[in-house]
Formats: C-alpha cells, structure tokens, sequence
C-alpha cells in the first residue's frame, strides 16, 4: 500500500520540462494526424453570425481589428471567419484599428486580400481598410459621429471622400450607416458601449480570446454586446455556421478555426490531467505521512 | 520645476475637467431645453449672397432629393480644401458657405441656363450658380443629359436666415414655437437614426428634443482630435526618449551597450516595413513589408507570446492545489468551464441525449458563467471602479505628485 502511495506521491513533484514536452506533443500531434470533434455552438456565437447574416444591404459591417501578432492564435481564426461572412454575404464592411499595434492594419489587410481572391471581392467597393487612429474613448465618439473626420484617408492613402476609388465610402458617414460592430482583439474595449452609442442602437459584437471572455458576459446579459465569437473555439463554432449556411460556397481549406481547435483541446486536456495528477499526488503524500505518523505511535 | 508641476497641474485639471464635462453636458441646455412630439414643422431658409449678385433664397426642404445643402470648407490633415456638410444652425449670417442643390440627371436640355428632370421638375441658375459634376465642384460648362451633375453656389455669404419652427401637441394642445439662430434639434430614437438634424428631416410623430445648443456639441470631434494627437506625440516622444538613451549608452560604451545595436536595427527594421505596407499587393515594397511583418514581426512576438501556454500550465499544475472547501469549488467550476469550452466537453457529455441536454458540460459551463459569474463579476467591477473613480481623482486634482513632477 504504501509503495502504491509513495508513487503517487511522486505526481506531486512532476518536473517542469515533462510538463512541457507532454504539452507540446498532444498540441502537436493533432497537427500532423488531423481528427475532428464534435462542436457544440453556444448561444452568443450564433446571435453574433445572425447579427451578421441579417446586416441590411445598405449599410455597413464596421470591424474594429485590433488584433496582432501576440494575439493572432485566437483573433486571426474569429477575424477571418468575419471577413469570409460578409463577403460571402455581400455585406460591405470596414476596417479600422484604435490604439493598437503599429502592424494591426496590415494584419487584417493581408487576411482581406487572402479572401477577397476567393470571393471576387474589390478594395473600395466591397470593402475599405481605414488604417490605425489613437485616442480611445474619445475617437469611438467620433466614429460614431463622423467617421470621415476621423479618418480623412485609407489605409492606402486614398481620402475617403474620393468616391471613385472608395464608391462603399460615398455613404458611410456615421452609425447610422453600421450594421454591427465589431471589436476583434483579445480584450475587446468596453469603452464602445459608453461612448460610441450610448444608446445601444448599432449592435455590439465583441470576439475575445477565450481567457478573458468570464468579464463580458455582465454586459451580454444587459443587452450591452449583442453576441461574442470566444477564442478560437468560437472561431470555430462561427465556422461551423458558416458551413450550415452557405455549404460548398463557404472556402474553408486555410481556415484557422477548426484546425486549431483540436490541438487547443488536446492543450486543455494535458493541462487538467496534470492538475488532476498533482492534487492525486497531493493526497497521496499526506496520506503516507499520516502512515508515517500512525507508525510512529504505534512504535512508541 | 516647481512652475512646470503648476503647468502640469493645471493642464491635468482642464483636460479633466473637459472631459467630465463632455461626458456629462446633454447637447442642448437643461432648464430652457424641451421634448415634445412633432405634429408639423416649417422648414428653415436661408439667403446667399454672391459678389454683387442679388442674394438667392434657399428654402431647407426636400423637394424630388433635390434638398440645398449648406457646406463649409475645412481643410484636412493633408493640407488639401474639403468641404463639408453643416447644418443651418452652424451656419451664421456672414458666414462664407457653399450651397449644393444635387446631383441630379437632366432629362432634357432646355437652354445652357435651364433643365429639366424625368419627372418634369425645371432647374435653372440664378446669378452666382453654376453647374458642377455630381460627386464634386468641378465646373461644367454646358449641362449635358444623362450624366450626374449639381448646382453650386461656391463662397456665398450668409445674408440672413430663417431657421423655420415645429408644432407640437403639449397638454394645453398644439403649440407652434419658433426655434432660434443656435437651436438645436434632436431627434430621439431607440432604433433607429437619431442625433441632432434639420428641421425638415423630422416626421410627424417622432419625439424630440429641443433646446439651444450647448459649445460641447460642435466641439467633442475637435476635443477627439486633439486627445488624437496628444496620445500620437506621446509615441514620437517616447521614440526619441528612447533613441537618446541608448545613443547614450553606445557612446559612454556602456555595460551591455551592444545590445543597444538592436533598438537601432528594430527601429530601422520598423521603418523598412512602416514604408511599404501602403503600396498596393504585388509590388516589390509591399512584399519586403509584407516579409518585415509577416515573417520577422509576427514570428518573434508569437513565438514569445506561445511560451506561456508552457509556463501557464506549469504554473497552474503548481497553484491548483485543493486544500480547502473553497478550492475544491473553484477548481471543479474551473475544470467544467475548460473541457466545457472545447470539443470534449461535447464529445464525453453529448451522449445522453438532447432530453438531457442541461447536463451536457458546455451547457453546464454556460450556466456557469452567464449566472454565477455575471453576478459575481457584477459585484466586483462595481469595487474596481469605486477604487478607479478615486484613483482617477486623485490623478485630475494631482495629488498623485509622481505623476505631476512632484517627490
């Protein structure tokens, strides 16, 4: 018995560097023999893709992607499931950074031009990248109200009042003309539901990695966000919708959603089996010194 | 430096006190301010006034789209002249403004001085118009059909102006009030478009609000632009703070002052792929951007960024130790929100059924965080913000004397 203990004791005191190798084969493994699981959708991802899916063909999806490349793991997968929905929707959208990093813009531009070639989609008329700003909260006000103002150019230098090189741009003015909005980065701002349209007309969409995402669900509960795509599991999820709804239509070979998905999971699982293993660990050492103890006494 | 902490503590105090204040001023004055119901409305007009010409009277209504627009020249960040809408109230008498009565496409060509649309509606100039394309003020010598084109009045002067009146049905019954030079009229509505607009854009029905316009309106996207360029400086300064640090450090040949080589090579890396990335794809400067970004940016800050998916998992194989009633709870509701959010948690759970689809572990982990958590997440970020809200004054009244230059 207390061979048995004394070597479960040892679960307690794993070293580090098999903890690091046991991660780093079951997150790689499912890269080299793909499998798939099934997928529940939670409620938020699905209410975010109908947000969406029923954009009226008049306005715009504005996309504040903020993401880089710290981030990318979660917010790549979730940006291009967005970009793949309006273009395959033929709603417009825009593209614009706020405070972000320095590279952000070109990030988002190079996943555009990635799905605007399978799509057939044209810079400036379906959609127009308008490059970084700084000074949230403040701009998210402006935007709202003026968005021309704040950002007098594209990202490619064009003014956004030249409407022969950005027809989309000739009415998009303010919110008024936004579909949904939403906020791509891995804490999305909360400064958009005070300041940007204080009275919650345009909807909120947020996509966060999944670590943060426990401190939004206050304010999807209040009808503040309207949906929320969580990490890459929502990627994945919106994926899935997308495949629901648009069938061999939707590309998704090079679609980052449902391949990272599995090694994310693989990740989890390590990380609650060593959790698991460690507390198994705990118990077993404290039940041999209480032995130990038990043994003693009874010598005396 | 004890006049630069005064500066600096006055200048925090009026930065926060705009601020405030912007956040908490409602567009049009309380006290003389009122919301009604709209039951009719006269639309405002206004008088231009060209050179020596005799001034044109505008009235502001929508007539076949063809409705006046009041524009005022600005220039933007590139130095060029742009012109932008405003509405009546923004316009005083004196001003210099440009109307535009369009686009629109002619029909019939009556004379080089008159038109007519495909509904039969007659346009013609009246001295100091002229014709102009659709999109902008390009000047059209002769009108021509089928293609867009508006009226321009360029840099007229306002010579008066009417900014019209509402009704509105009140206790005592219809009333009919005449709004004032700096009236400003907002439309409410909870879906919909709403915002400050022109008499003429109200329907009868829609609730509004009415009252003098309060400065903090016309002047929150300058205060936006202003907080815009304040945050960019910052970053020009920190660059330069930083440049002049390390240039120190490889001069004096300072401990370590190789590595100060790499800010240098990072800045002018930095450069190379800042320079390029405007150009259009396919063209060589915007690939060495595209390599900068792609291949040498991303790759090192996610590398660095996916080490601590190792170091989470050993940190949280070391903490999550249960040795109380109150851990037990927190890892079983942590260990049911991990697996519930990945495919497992469907795979290992989806088996009993969709009777029982309450017990499947996403579920469960949803319960989880929109009930307990919400609530629990509620609570807390009311104590964060009540310590936020007093950190945040002691920041506007610069007692934080760190901050204000102060031991």
């Amino acid at each position: 018995m207390n061979k048995l203990l004394q070597l479960l004791a040892r679960l307690e005191v794993i070293p580090r560097k098999t903890i690091y190798l046991v991660l780093f084969i079951a997150a790689g493994l499912p890269f080299l023999y793909p499998i798939r699981l099934p997928l529940m959708i939670w409620k938020e991802t699905r209410s975010a893709f109908n947000i969406t899916q029923n954009s009226a063909p008049n306005k715009v999806v504005a996309i504040c992607s903020n993401w880089d490349p710290g981030s990318q793991g979660e917010n790549w997968p979730q940006y291009e499931a967005i970009v793949a929905h309006c273009m395959m929707n033929h709603v417009p959208f825009i593209v614009f950074s706020i405070d972000s990093d320095a590279v952000s813009p070109q990030l988002a531009e190079t996943v555009n031009e990635r799905q605007a070639k399978r799509y057939g989609c044209v810079y400036g008329r379906d959609w127009v990248n308008l490059g970084l700003t700084r000074g949230a909260p403040l701009v998210m006000g402006s935007i709202g109200r003026n968005i021309k103002q704040v950002f007098q150019t594209d990202y490619r230098h064009n003014s956004t009042r030249d409407f022969t090189k950005l027809p989309l741009m000739e009415h998009v003015n303010s919110l008024n003309d936004f579909s949904c909005l939403w906020d791509v980065e891995y804490t999305p701002n909360l400064d958009w539901t005070a300041f940007f349209d204080p009275a919650s007309r345009v909807p909120l969409l947020f996509s966060c990695a999944g670590m943060v995402s426990s401190g939004y669900y206050p304010y999807i509960s209040s009808g503040q966000i309207i949906g929320m795509m969580v990490g890459t599991r929502g990627a994945a999820e919106y994926e899935n919708l997308l495949n629901e709804k648009y069938g061999k239509a939707f590309k998704s070979e090079g679609m980052r959603g449902q391949k990272l998905v599995v090694p994310l999971a693989f990740g989890h699982l390590v990380i609650i089996f060593f959790i698991l293993a460690g507390n198994v660990g705990m118990i077993a050492r404290r039940k041999l010194i209480a032995n130990e103890r038990a043994a003693k006494k009874g010598q005396l | 430096m004890k006049g630069r902490r005064i500066i600096t503590i006055v200048v925090t105090f009026i930065a926060g006190l705009y601020f405030l204040l912007d956040f908490i001023v409602p567009p049009t004055m309380p006290g003389v301010s009122f919301q009604a119901v709209v039951a009719d409305w006269k639309p405002g007009s206004v008088s231009v006034r060209s050179g020596t010409s005799a001034p044109i009277l505008y009235q502001l209504i929508s007539k076949n789209n063809l409705r006046p627009q009041l524009l005022s020249s600005q220039r933007d960040t590139l130095g060029k002249p742009k012109l932008t809408a405003i509405l009546l109230r923004e316009a005083g008498v004196g001003a210099k403004v440009t109307v535009r009565i369009g686009p629109f496409v002619a029909a019939h060509i009556i004379n080089p001085q008159s038109v007519s649309l495909a509904d039969g509606t007659q346009l013609s100039l009246s001295p100091g118009q002229k014709w102009v394309t659709g999109a902008g003020s390009d000047p059209i010598a002769t009108p021509t059909t089928g293609q867009p084109m508006s009226i321009e009045q360029v840099d007229g002067i306002v010579v008066s102006k009417d900014p019209g009146s509402i009704d509105f049905i009140s206790r005592s019954g219809r009333v009919t009030r005449s709004l004032g030079d700096h009236t400003a009229v907002i439309k409410l509505a909870r879906n919909g478009p709403g915002g400050e607009v022109s008499v003429d854009d109200l329907k009868v029905g829609d609730t509004a609000q009415i009252g003098p316009a309060t400065t903090f309106v016309d002047n929150r996207d300058t205060a936006a632009q202003f907080n815009t360029v304040i945050t960019t400086m910052a970053f020009g300064i920190g660059l330069l703070s930083l440049g002049m640090t390390h240039t120190r450090i490889l001069v004096q040949r300072k401990t370590g002052w190789y590595l100060s080589i790499f800010f240098f090579f990072a800045v002018a890396m930095g450069v190379i792929a800042g320079v390029g990335k405007y150009e259009d794809p396919g063209t060589a400067a915007r690939a060495t951007s595209d390599f900068f970004v792609l291949r040498v940016i991303a790759s090192v800050n996610s590398a660095i960024f996916s080490l601590l998916a190792f170091y989470m998992a050993a940190a949280a194989y070391r903490a999550f130790r249960v040795k109380t009633a109150e851990a037990a709870l927190m890892m079983t509701s942590a260990l049911i929100v991990m697996l519930g959010q990945t495919p497992f948690g469907s795979y290992l759970t989806s088996w009993m059924g969709e009777q029982y689809s309450a017990l499947w572990l996403p579920n469960i982990a949803g319960w989880i965080l929109r009930v307990p958590n919400t609530s629990v997440f509620r609570g807390l970020t009311f104590g964060v913000m009540l310590g936020a809200i007093a950190t945040a004054l002691r920041y506007w009244f610069s007692m934080e004397k760190s901050v204000s230059g102060g031991e």
